[in-house]
């Protein structure tokens, strides 16, 4: 025979077990388990601004070009990494939490570089292709 | 920084909350603040923590996942199987549709005595040509500020509190120890309807959908549990006072639109003419969610998620407008004209909208909650056991609601 204060007992467990506590722990439980994923974003800045450098590098082919004096309209001049990002996708993360950032490097080339108005509108798109690209990866 | 982050959040968490108080939930936590008083208002906030919870786990689904619950679920479970999520929620939504248009047609009728099945009917076509706008932001935002007239309840809450500081105690005591009830029969299709009401199912599909094309990322997800937790507080509030105002206020014997709206009667003539512009403005702010949200239930089970923009554009929006609207407009004249024939008043018919909202909801929260089990890394050992088992009352809560309901316990 159940008393009546065991019944109390009861309903205060299932308001405090049945919603007020998983809702509170599920909070704590992500917050701590994407402070992880966090660290990556930040390491990832990190290797960007490695990445970021090419830029340089990729200006230095091009003042080659202009000093071996190939600056004829027939020469191909070499590509120009003009912007560059690094994702994080979730389907990357192991079982440990840790994730393999991707990193997306945008090629564009000289016909665009000359075009101020091609090359903002590339620009401004690339949060975009970096979405498309993330979403067709997920899909995978 | 803290304390603007912390008002940018309180402001809209206000408007949407009251905003999001439609007939379904106004009726449903009138009657029952009515004939049980304080004593329900652990049901509510259970109710309201519940979903916020289910809700948690739908952005954590559309983050990780990357698709809607529907396509994910087409792509796991198969077709068949996502075709029962995707008739409850329609069920869930055209019923919620039909009782919003009863109750608007019932309230015009009682302020302007033009018969409810003229208004229905000119109320649907409103709807209709409403939902075929393509810039929708605008309206949204009037629409809202409108339904913010219903923070009313939360003044008169207040007033009553302050004129009866006895009271306050006995509402928190209510709030925090569940009270001692008669669990009869009437009790579990009571709090079968409260559940119903507070489910708002197509909201789970919605937020995940939603989240996707925020393009939300892991570290963003406390930050939405935030909003989420604020948004819990308001839904409470605003819920927990329509009980309160209608326990101290509204005639116990509670049946017609009417009654209803005499719990207002502390306002005196502006009452009923408040109750009127708010309910007009968020029971359409919510049937043209709703509209949105089938279509974005149709468009996913063909095809993959999209943003809200492609999906209007869509031929395929037009054909789920039309049909939602039809198909709600019907239910609304069968169900009202039945309850006509044998017997019931409104609050009547908004319980019964509300215990098939019920009956229909676990179904799209099982499905969030399987999907959830599938979610690496974030999901958590004791969560998904005690989502299991929140999914798991659900259903038993709905049985013996059900078999309540057909006189069978």
């Amino acid at each position: 025979m159940i008393t009546m204060d065991v019944w109390l007992l009861l309903r205060i467990l299932v308001y405090i077990m049945g919603g007020v506590l998983p809702f509170i722990y599920n909070y704590y439980y992500v917050k701590r388990k994407v402070k992880g994923g966090k660290e990556v974003n930040e390491k990832t800045s990190e290797e960007n601004s490695i990445v970021v450098s090419d830029f340089t590098f990729s200006s230095e082919l091009r003042g080659m070009g202009i000093e071996s004096g190939n600056t004829t309209d027939e020469t191909i001049e070499p590509v120009t990494i003009v912007s560059s990002t690094s994702i994080v996708s979730p389907h990357a993360y192991d079982d440990r939490g840790k994730s393999n950032p991707l990193y997306v490097v945008l090629l564009i080339d000289h016909n665009v570089m000359r075009n101020p108005e091609a090359l903002t509108k590339m620009v401004l798109n690339v949060p975009k292709i970096v979405n498309n690209i993330e979403s067709k990866f997920n899909k995978k | 920084m803290r304390k603007f982050r912390i008002i940018s959040i309180l402001g809209p968490g206000l408007i949407s909350a009251v905003s999001g108080l439609e007939i379904t939930n106004i009726g449903v936590f009138t009657y029952v603040g009515a004939i049980y008083g304080f004593k329900i208002l652990w049901i509510i906030v259970l109710a309201s923590i519940i979903i916020a919870l289910l809700q948690q786990l739908a952005v954590e689904v559309g983050v990780v996942m990357r698709e809607g619950v529907i396509v994910k679920s087409r792509k796991i479970f198969g077709r068949h199987l996502t075709l029962i999520v995707l008739i409850s929620l329609f069920t869930a939504n055209v019923v919620t549709i039909a009782i919003n248009i009863i109750g608007v047609s019932y309230t015009l009728n009682v302020i302007s005595g033009i018969p409810w099945y003229l208004i229905a009917p000119s109320f649907s076509l409103l709807l209709f040509a409403l939902a075929l706008r393509k810039e929708y932001a605008y309206l949204e935002r009037i629409l809202t500020l409108l339904s913010f007239v219903l923070s009313t309840y939360i003044v008169l809450m207040v007033y009553y509190l302050i004129s009866s500081p006895s009271s306050i105690t006995k509402l928190i005591m209510n709030l925090i120890i569940p009270p001692e009830v008669d669990m009869g029969r009437q009790y579990f299709i009571d709090i079968l309807a409260v559940f119903g009401a507070a489910a708002a199912p197509y909201a789970l599909i919605f937020q995940t959908s939603s989240i996707i094309m925020k393009g939300l990322k892991l570290h963003e997800i406390p930050e939405e549990f935030i909003d989420i937790s604020v948004g819990l507080i308001f839904t409470s509030l605003a819920s927990i006072s329509v009980a309160v105002v209608a326990a101290a206020y509204a005639p116990e014997n509670i049946s017609t639109i009417h009654d209803m709206i005499l719990a207002l009667k502390p306002l005196g003539i502006i009452g009923p003419l408040l109750f009127c512009v708010g309910i007009l403005a968020s029971s359409t702010l919510a049937i043209e969610t709703i509209i949105l949200c089938n279509a974005y239930m149709f468009y996913e089970y063909s095809t993959e998620t999209t943003s809200l923009k492609d999906i209007v554009a869509s031929k395929l929006y037009f054909k789920v407008a039309s049909l939602t609207i039809l198909i709600s407009l019907l239910i609304a004249f069968a169900h009202a004209f039945s309850r006509n024939i044998f017997g019931g008043g409104f609050a009547d018919l908004v319980r019964d909208s509300s215990i098939l909202i019920s009956l229909t909801s676990w179904v799209p929260a099982l499905f969030v909650v399987l999907l959830y089990w599938k979610v690496k890394p974030l999901a958590s050992s004791f969560i998904k056991v005690v989502s299991a088992l929140i999914v798991g009352s659900l259903i038993v809560v709905n049985v013996v609601g059900m078999l309540g309901a057909l006189g069978l316990s």
